[in-house]
């Protein structure tokens, strides 16, 4: 028996570390607030971190996404989806950006609270690269991309406030928002993460969808995995290049269409699929514009008829196209800027631009 | 001069290493007994360039060439950083705690004894990241100790090789904190259990029967990776050798 005791101790020895591997618990919300959000959400139990970090070729040249509070992205995420916080509980910041769609819709107008319809083709959101990197007057400055087709919106903020209080879109007022968030028990945990409070107001709501607003973007398309390794032309224009040499991993077609798009397109909707190189343009849709677009707005004579220059990133996903969504397909996108161009004193674009569809 | 500069370089890197920890070494113990029926019980107070901490420690020979020992420890630094917003500053803090038995034998020589000891304990490490933000770590350390004293009437010298397996079986992690610091703990999640030496030491001074002691305990790790280990200490110590207080009494 004696000589045994050796081997089973050590035996023992050896199932006690074999025992040692770690198993560590990591948790966000504390049991009650889990125990209150899942009654009403679906959130993940450790929330996504919603830090951007850019590609190569497009911090390279300047642009750079802010830092997003991870707290108020997640409030802000779950008020998008929120459709009690519209006037008649149908209609939600998502029901017109939808995920699938590159955060746009599939419908030329689209409907707002008791089917109004809006008057302007919602804007794919999906096509911006990041907001917080280029659009917003509080993050980058006066010369920052403004927000909706004419531009009308500085900060992301002033953005939400209008499309929740827009009578065709969502038609509440601040302080029905605000109220409505204050009774839904679900937001207090997130106000209390978020802002270490409870307490809701106006400006915390804003602050929190504007995190998840400033977020949002897309930059890892192929175009970007071929550019990081790509040497740009640098155009001039902050924030933009062009890249002229073909991409190794394109198709000869898609390059024909690199090509052309760098030839045709690029100058305003930029060559490196990030900031827009133009504010705003004209491109000739008509020649007597009913929707003045920006100058609309600003009232200035040359910018009537002029519009926001978006970027085309996951364009194939966020037909109709257009401010007004004129065009239902790319095809058509194209046979306008090959033959459709309508003269206007202001236009922006030759009157007739060779343009090739494999690219976009 | 030479044998200071690793020394100075340890201390170095922990004083600018990252101030939460998730291990902390307590003193090795080298128990200055040579027969049965000797104990020593002692406590020393530490200090390194972040934590201060308590350490205290019982030895007991119950039969002749065997001993045991039991050992806790508690380590606790807090210090004040700025909040996410950049002024009200906040506390943050770390606070451990780690209870041990080894037990072993000893054979005395001419001047003191060599002995072996192996033991294992359990203990917890707490870091508040502030804003209640809590990592809460679960530890436990096996080790196998070669020892060495030496002792006359005037002084007494130990030196022991503390060889460690530590692991951390469980933990609750708020997600919350800094990503750094989730970065350091995954690292420690993923790598456990680690093996590496500790070598400690003491000197003290004997007034029968107490000894007052200086100790230095050195984790050997490598600083190349970061766990949050930290892996020096420091302390001053008081012990009172159970054998000699009972003698004086009988006289
Ligand atoms: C009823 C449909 C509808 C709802 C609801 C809606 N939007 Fe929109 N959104 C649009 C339309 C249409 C536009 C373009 C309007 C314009 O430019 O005049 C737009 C434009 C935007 C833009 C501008 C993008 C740019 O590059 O200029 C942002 C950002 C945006 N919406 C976010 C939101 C958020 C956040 C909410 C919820 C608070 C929301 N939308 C609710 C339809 C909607
Ligand atoms: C003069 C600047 C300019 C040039 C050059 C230009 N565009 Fe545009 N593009 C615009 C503006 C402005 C709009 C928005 C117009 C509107 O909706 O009223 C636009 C809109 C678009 C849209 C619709 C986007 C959406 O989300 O609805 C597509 C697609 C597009 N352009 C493709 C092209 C292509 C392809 C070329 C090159 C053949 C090109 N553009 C050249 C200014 C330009």
């Amino acid at each position: 028996m004696k000589k045994h005791v050796p081997i089973i101790s050590l035996f023992a020895l050896f199932l006690l570390l074999g025992a040692c591997k770690s198993d560590f618990n990591y948790f966000y919300y504390s049991k009650e607030e889990t125990e209150l959000l899942s009654q009403y959400l679906n959130l993940p139990e450790i929330p996504d971190d919603y830090t951007v970090t850019f590609p190569a070729h497009l911090s390279n040249v300047g642009l750079f996404p802010r830092a997003v509070e991870r707290d108020k992205a997640v409030l802000g995420r779950v008020i998008f989806y929120d459709k009690k916080l519209s006037k008649d509980g149908t209609v939600s910041c998502a029901s017109c950006h939808k995920q699938a769609l590159a955060f746009s819709d599939n419908k030329v107008f689209s409907e707002g609270v008791y089917d109004r319809s809006t008057t302007r083709n919602s804007f794919a959101l999906g096509s911006v690269a990041n907001f917080s990197a280029y659009y917003g007057t509080d993050l980058n400055g006066f010369n920052a991309i403004r927000f909706f087709w004419d531009n009308r919106a500085e900060t992301a903020a002033d953005q939400s406030r209008g499309s929740m209080t827009n009578a065709q879109e969502m038609d509440m007022s601040m302080q029905e928002i605000a109220a409505m968030v204050e009774s839904q028990p679900y937001y207090a945990p997130l106000f209390n993460k978020a802002f270490g409070s409870p307490v809701v107001t106006e400006d915390l709501v804003l602050e929190a969808i504007s995190n998840f607003v400033n977020a949002m973007g897309s930059f890892q398309s192929e175009f970007d995995a071929e550019a990081n390794q790509s040497d740009p032309t640098p155009d001039g224009n902050f924030g933009n290049t062009v890249y002229h040499s073909n991409f190794s991993g394109f198709t000869s077609a898609e390059n024909r269409g690199k090509y052309l798009y760098n030839a045709n397109c690029s100058s305003c909707h930029s060559g490196n699929m990030g900031r827009p190189v133009l504010q705003l343009a004209n491109n000739g849709l008509e020649s007597n514009p009913i929707d003045l677009g920006v100058g609309g707005i600003t009232g200035v004579n040359s910018e009537k008829g002029a519009f926001k220059v978006p970027t085309l990133r996951n364009i194939a996903l966020t037909a109709p196209y257009m401010h007004d969504g004129r065009f239902a397909n790319l095809e058509e996108v194209l046979e306008f800027y090959n033959s459709g161009i309508q003269n206007h004193p202001y236009l922006h674009v030759p009157n007739r631009i060779q343009v090739c569809h494999t690219f976009l | 001069m030479r044998p200071s500069i690793p020394l100075f370089a340890a201390f170095l890197f922990f004083a600018i290493g990252c101030r939460h920890y998730h291990y902390s070494p307590n003193f090795v113990h080298t128990p200055y007994i040579e027969k049965k029926g000797d104990g020593v019980v002692a406590a020393t107070f530490g200090a390194n360039p972040v934590t201060l901490n308590g350490d205290f420690h019982a030895s007991y020979s119950p039969i002749k060439h065997g001993a045991v020992m039991l050992n806790y420890f508690r380590t606790r630094s807090s210090f004040e950083e700025p909040n996410f917003l950049g002024q009200p500053v906040y506390q943050e803090s770390t606070e451990g705690y780690f209870l041990e038995a080894a037990a072993g034998g000893y054979w005395p020589f001419e001047f003191g004894t060599v002995a072996m000891y192996v033991g294992w304990g359990q203990g917890q490490m707490r870091n508040d990241y502030g804003i209640a933000r809590i990592s809460d770590l679960r530890l436990q350390r096996f080790f196998v100790q070669p020892t060495l004293t030496y002792k006359n009437d005037w002084f007494r010298l130990g030196l022991g090789l503390r060889l460690v397996q530590l692991s951390f079986p469980s933990g609750t992690i708020d997600y919350r904190i800094e990503p750094e610091d989730i970065e350091v703990i995954k690292r420690l999640e993923k790598d456990s259990p680690f093996w590496f030496p500790e070598l400690g030491g003491n000197l003290g001074l004997h007034f029968k029967p107490v000894t007052i002691s200086a100790h230095l305990v050195l984790a050997a790790l490598r600083p190349s990776t970061d766990y949050g280990f930290d892996g020096i200490n420091i302390g001053l110590g008081i012990s009172l050798e159970l054998q000699e207080l009972f003698k004086k009494r009988e006289k």
